[in-house]
This record gives structure tokens, sequence and C-alpha cells, in this order.
């Protein structure tokens, strides 16, 4: 069976390489057959690699120890259902993974191409397959998964506990889509470079591409986020640790493609600077697989450390200069067709969300890389951690968030500038409320004040949108929910947006209640006590401990009371897992939308005492429900129009409500 | 019309005290003051053993030990910056979760700002550039917008109309 494996990865290595070669060659030589059977090729290639990790995963199910990568990643023992975790567990599984994920996602993007693209088809299959061709190559001689050890071991070592985890099942799956994925957007962006497109040809392409890998990446984050909150046993979501800042960097870039290309799209403006945002953010994109393949810095993400880490960055290399080069090889075609007309417009306020993001990213950059320009001028590695990330990168995210309540509301083109009072009153009244009655309810220092103050314009001016909207049409004589939908559907790419702001101004409302307002004490407490932390109160009941064939589990249960009212009993332990000597905890989570009640029982003594951790985490829930809003918003904006039916003005009218 | 408005706004209003209210029952923090500084020190200091973790966050025994030396240090009345250099002393300038703001380490404090202005002064210029900038004679809206032209006016005309008699 691992044969088989094997021969399709060569296969798929073969078609790959055959198909960006034959697309090139079919182009110059104008020969449309071999043109065809290099598509063909591409389309081939993800059902080899598919047929691959079949194979792999067959071989977790089968405890087929004879592979390394199989005894060295599950055992007898393990879970049947953590076999899908197991499955990327280590190098070879992943690199196997983005490498089938982004070759079904480039023969898709190459079989659902439209017209305006297809003059550039063959360049952006080319580069689409050189990207396949390299995740192939290293894998099958740095990575192989079907290497056969010499001896087969009785059992295999077992799955890194960390990774047994709900959340396991989505995060590395969508993260690494979500990585690779900006390959898409990027290919279309050079192939039209190199097939002298320098006009908007591949923009509509490219922003559906990046709207999707967009999505795929927040959530992947999110999903990280949520798994290290209940996990790693720290009370918090995010620490601005080197691997999750990967994570980060190329979503910043991205993000800021994903709103500047609505400006080509409609204005032909910013050809040159949408090209260098993908550029950008594939760069991100590749320095976040280096990371996680193996990167120079220590964090809780090490799992697959390797040498291929020096491979990516090779790679992530020729690919910057690359890109570049071929730039400012087609930079003076790139030029915008309308002037900027005021910066009290829609497009400069895309342009200032642009800076915002980049500076961003280059904020989180400079952080990531001064512990290196320490070492090499001074000789001493510092860290930078999270007071560094918390005092540079918020004020810009906060910046952020209230350009996001204003920008949508400027017209395109110039906005007067008592229209914009006009436009801004209603969200800067609100955002004012909304501090006060923060400040009212006990928020004492500037910064969440402000902060929840921002989130509240935000929201703000997208509410006045919708009630604008809605009201016009309310007034022509549609019903309040049947004017609601419409309103959507005339205009997905907007009101998908807002959508997904919507859920912007939850993630600003959880991050700055979380990280201003989280509180934390340590008890000791023997069976029967109980101790208080603000208005609630634990009373450990007794532990137990229970040994399974992997791990011995420890769990304290607790009952949680609330102004002394008992309100239920929560689980708190870990598992410890001797052949990785690793403990994994298992926090007892009480969530309401208010607060978190989150308990962590850390150590068992002899003497039947148990250490006890318990957080009080302000609004964390609201990260979570942020997730369907973006998602949810990111669908509507990709919602296919009706076929032209806004062609003729009469059927707007007559035309359901959908979406 | 003004309704709606009044509702939408007594909606929003509600919602967000509603998100506000945690900072109720958290913002006055049920720890003692000599507590939350001694927190806040533990959030500053990595546990040397366990890269890229606080010693508030890690669980191990060394990480422990120094948070119980942060709080006898603070009980003798010693400042923040002495207890911070105690463990400087002992284990290195990695210790500290961000490096000081002294010295050579005014470099990753002072950039990120001075990058900001410095961005934001190309972005004046640039905009005022684009603004002249010799471009590819007028541009067409796409088709489709072209066909909506007429009805997005139409829709423009009303929403001002709306502005102007509804006067909020």
């Amino acid at each position: 069976m691992a044969d088989l494996g094997s021969i399709t990865l060569l296969l798929a290595l073969a078609l790959a390489a055959y198909a960006g070669v034959g697309s090139l060659v079919g182009q110059w030589r104008r020969a449309p057959e071999l043109a065809l059977s290099a598509r063909y090729a591409a389309y081939l290639t993800p059902l080899m690699l598919v047929t691959s990790m079949v194979v792999l995963v067959a071989a977790f199910v089968d405890h087929d120890f004879s592979l390394r990568y199989v005894a060295g990643n599950s055992n007898r023992a393990m879970d049947p259902w953590l076999t899908w975790v197991a499955f990327y567990a280590g190098n070879e599984g992943s690199l196997l993974f983005i490498a089938a994920v982004f070759s079904a996602a480039a023969a898709l993007a190459v079989r659902l191409a439209p017209d305006e693209v297809r003059p550039a088809l063959p360049f952006t299959t080319a580069v689409l397959m050189a990207v396949t061709v390299f995740f192939v190559a290293v894998m099958m001689t740095m990575a192989n998964p079907f290497y056969e050890l010499p001896v087969t071991p009785p059992d295999g070592q077992g799955i890194n506990p960390l990774l047994t985890h709900p959340g396991m099942f989505f995060h590395p799956p969508m993260l690494m889509s979500g990585l690779i994925g900006v390959a898409l957007p990027f290919a279309f962006a050079m192939g039209h470079l190199l097939a002298g497109q320098t006009g908007d040809e591949w923009v509509d392409t490219a922003r559906t591409w990046g709207l999707v890998v967009w999505a795929t990446l927040t959530i992947g984050l999110l999903l990280g986020a949520w798994w290290a909150y209940t996990i790693l046993g720290w009370g918090g979501y995010w620490a601005w640790d080197p691997v999750e800042n990967a994570g980060l960097l190329p979503w910043l870039p991205l993000t800021a493609f994903i709103h500047s290309i609505m400006v080509q799209r409609r204005r032909g403006m910013f050809r040159m600077w949408n090209i260098a945002l993908i550029i950008l953010a594939w760069g991100f994109a590749m320095y976040g697989m280096f990371m996680n393949r193996g990167g120079p810095v220590p964090s809780v993400h090490s799992f697959g450390q390797s040498t291929m880490g020096w491979v990516f960055l090779l790679f992530l290399g020729v690919n910057l200069i690359g890109a570049f080069a071929l730039f400012f090889w087609r930079y003076n075609r790139l030029r915008s067709a309308a002037p900027l007309e005021s910066r009290l417009s829609r497009e400069a306020a895309f342009l200032l969300n642009n800076v915002l993001f980049l500076m961003i990213a280059l904020v989180t950059l400079w952080g990531v890389v001064y512990p290196l320009v320490t070492d090499v001028f001074r000789g001493v590695i510092v860290t930078v951690g999270r007071p560094y990330f918390d005092i540079i990168a918020g004020p810009l995210f906060l910046a952020l968030v209230a350009l996001m309540g204003v920008g949508p509301l400027l017209p395109w083109r110039r906005a007067s500038g008592r229209g914009l009072l006009r436009l801004l009153r209603f969200p800067i009244i609100l955002g004012v409320i909304v501090a006060v009655v923060a400040v009212a309810l006990g928020v004492r220092a500037f910064l969440p004040a402000l902060a929840f103050g921002v989130a509240g314009l935000a929201a703000a001016g997208i509410l006045r949108e919708w009630a604008r909207g809605v009201q016009v049409r309310h007034a022509k004589g549609e019903g309040y929910l049947t004017a609601f939908g419409r309103l959507i559907a005339s205009n997905r790419p907007r009101y998908g947006g807002y959508i997904a702001h919507l859920g912007i101004v939850l993630l600003a409302f959880a991050a700055t209640g979380s990280s201003f307002y989280s509180v934390q004490e340590d008890f000791s407490l023997a069976p029967g006590e109980r101790a208080a932390l603000g208005s609630y109160e634990i009373e450990f009941l007794g532990s137990s401990a229970e040994t399974k064939p992997d791990r011995i589990e420890r769990r304290a249960a607790v009952l949680v009371y609330k102004d002394g009212q008992p309100l239920e009993q929560l689980n708190a332990g870990f598992a410890f897992y001797p052949a990785f000597s690793m403990a994994a905890t298992r926090a007892g989570i009480r969530q309401t939308p208010v607060e978190d009640l989150y308990v962590l029982a850390s150590e068992f003594t002899p003497d039947g005492r148990a250490l006890f951790r318990v957080h009080v985490n302000p609004l964390v829930v609201w990260l979570w429900i942020a997730g369907p809003f973006m998602v949810l918003g990111t669908v509507v904006s990709l919602w296919p129009e009706r076929q032209r039916a806004v062609a003729a003005l009469p059927s707007m009218h007559a035309a359901p409500a959908a979406g | 019309m003004a309704f709606v408005r009044r509702l939408a706004t007594a909606t929003l209003v509600a919602v967000t005290a509603a998100l506000a209210l945690p900072a109720c029952s958290t913002a006055v923090s049920p720890l003692p003051a000599s507590e939350q500084r001694a927190q806040a020190i533990d959030q500053s200091l990595i546990c040397p053993i366990c890269p890229g973790e606080t010693i508030d966050r890690s669980q191990v025994q060394l990480a422990k030990d120094m948070q119980v030396i942060v709080r006898q240090q603070i009980d003798e009345g010693r400042t923040d910056a002495e207890i911070r250099q105690f463990f400087v002393d002992r284990y290195g300038e990695r210790v500290l979760a961000s490096p000081p703001r002294e010295g050579f380490h005014w470099l990753v404090w002072a950039a990120p700002p001075i990058g900001v202005v410095l961005g934001l002064l190309a972005l004046f210029r640039v905009t005022q550039a684009m603004g002249r900038r010799p471009h590819d004679g007028p541009y067409t809206e796409a088709p489709a917008d072209a066909d909506l032209a007429p009805y997005l006016r139409q829709v423009d005309r009303e929403l001002h109309d709306e502005e102007d008699k509804g006067g909020t």
C-alpha cells in the first residue's frame, strides 16, 4: 500500500511539472493541443495527491508502523477518531495536506477561470504549478510520509497530547489551507503581469479567491485562539507568540488586499498597489509556513522542527525577488485609470486602511525580528513579547476599527466637509454614548473607554447605513424585513462586507474587555474548602484519577457559586502523558455572554489538596461569535449576482429577495 | 421614519450597554493592590526554561518559585524596577517579556512610532501626487455599473432628500 502512496506522489510531481511547462510551451509555440493536455495534467495532479492522502490515512487506521511517519505520530492506544489529526501532526503529513489542498484549489481555479482571465491563464497555471512542484518535491526529498523503517516497531510513539482537542480537527487544516491559498490570487496577479495584461482583468477572480482564502485564514486563526484558550491552560487566547504572529502577518496584507481590490474593481485605481499587496501577503504566508515548519524561534507550535525551514526561506526569497522583479518590469504599464479626486473620499479611506494594515504588519514583524537584531549587534537574545505588541499594535488596531466606522459612509470620488459631518453625527454620538455607558459601569481607564467608544462608533456606522437603506426602501412600500433582505441583495459585496465588519466590532469588544479586565488568582484548597474571586466562589468537591493506556487523567470537581447561589459543577484537571512527559490541561469553563469563569487545577498534592488557578475573563464568548459573522459576510459578498438581472432597471424591483 | 431611527438608536444603546456590562462586575478588581502589582510584574517576566511563556502563565515549578520571590520582594518594599533587575541579574535580559525602554533598546520602541509618522507623511504626499498624476484618460465605469448609474443616482437623490427632511 505504501508503494501506491509513493507512486502517486511521484506521478503528482511529474504531472504538475508537465502542466506548468506544458502550458507555457503551448502558449509560445501556439500549440492548443499541448496547452489542453497541460490543463488536463493540472486536473489530474490533485487526484494523485488525494490518493496519497488516502493511502496515508489508511496506514494510520491499519496501525502500519512500518511507516516511520505513522510510527512517530500514532500508537495503538490512540482514539481512532484522532487519526485525522495524527495525519497532519508532523511535517510529512502537513506537507501532503498542503500540496493536496493547493493542487485541488489550483485545478478548480483553472477550471472555473472566467473569460477575462483566459489570455493569461497559461502563465497563471505555470505559477500555480511551480508552487505545487515545490511542495511535492520538498516532501519527497526531505519529509517523505511513505518512508519505511528497516524494522517495524510493535507500537508507535503516539500523538502529541496537545493535539488531542476538537479544535485540532479544523485549526491546522484551515490555517494551512489559508496560508497556501494566498498563492491563488498571487498566481493570478503574476500570470497577468507575465502576460502583459496589466489592466483590471485579473481583479474579479483574484478578489473571489482572496475572499475565500481570507475567510479560511480568519476561521483558522480563531480556532487556534479557541484551542489555546481551552488547552494551553493559561486563561488567554492570544499571546503574541512568534508562530501566532506568523499566522497573523499574512492575514494583515490579505485583509488590506480584499479591501483595496474593490477600488480597482470600481474605479480602476491602485493597480500597482494591489499587486504589491498580494506579493507581500504571499511573502508573509510563506514566512508563516516557514515558522511552522521548523523556524528558528521556539514556541508552543514547534511540533515538527527540522532543517526544512531553511528550504522554505530560500523559496520565500526566490518568490519575493522574482515577483518584485516582474512588478518593476511592468511598472510603467500599471497606471491608474483615474486620479484621486479628494482625500475625503472612499478611495482615500481605503488607502488609509491599507496603510494601517501594513503598518501593523511591519511593527509586528519588527517585534519578531528584533531579537535577531540584538543577537547580531550585541550578542544577547531578548524577548519581545506581549507588552510591546499591546502598546505598539493596539492603538493601530483601534485606529482601524475607527476607520471601519467612518470609511464606508464616505462617498466615492469626494465628500464635502459638511456632508461628512452629517454622515458622522450619528456614529459619533453613539460612540460617545457607549463610552459614557462604559465609564458609568466602572471602566476607569482612558484606553478601554476609548476602545469601547470606537467599537460603538463602528457598529453605529454600519447600523446607520442599514437603517437608512431600509427606510428608503420601506418608503417605496416594502415591508421592513423584505426591504432589509433586498437591500443586502442589491449590493452583496458591500453589505457582506458590513456583516464581516460587525464581526470585527465584536472582536474589538471582546479583545478590549478581556485584555483590560481579566483577573486571576491562585488558591490551594482541601476538599470541602471554598475560595472567592469577585462575585464568584468555588468549592472544591473532590478529585479523581483515572489511568488510561496512554495517559493519567486527574480531575477536580468544583462547585461554582455566584453571589452565594450554587450554579453548576465544573471539572478542571489535566491529562499527563508519560510517553511525552507532557501534560495537557482541561480547563473548567463556565461561559456567559458577560464573562467566563475559567478554572484550572494545576497540581494535586498527596494530602488531597489541589492547587487552583481561577480566572474571570470578560466578554470572551464574543470572540467565538464573531467567527460566524465573518463567514456569513464573506458568503454574502461572494454570492453570485443574479444573471445580469440588474441590466434592466424595472426587474430590480420585481426580483425576489435572495441571499 | 424618525421612529425607526429612534428604535434603532434605542436598540443599539441597549445592546452596547449589555456588552459593556461586565465592566461593572470586574472593572473594580477584587484583588488587593499588592497582588495586582505582583501580577503585573509576573506578566513582564519570562520563565527562563519555557521560552515565550510569562511566569504567570507557566505551570513549571521555577515559574512558581519566581512568583513567590516577586511577592516576597514586594513585601520587603522594593520597587517594580528593582524586582525586575533582580531577575535580570540572575537570568539575563531575556527574562524580560519585552526589552526595557532604555539605551540600545529604544530602537525597538521608537522605530514603530517613527515609522507610523513617516508612513502617514508618505501617504499624504502620495495622495497629493495621485491627484495630479497623469492617468489613462477618463475612466468608464464597468458596464454593470453604467446600467445601474441612473438607479444609483436616484437612490442617492432620495437618500439626500431623506436626510434633509429627516433633520435628526
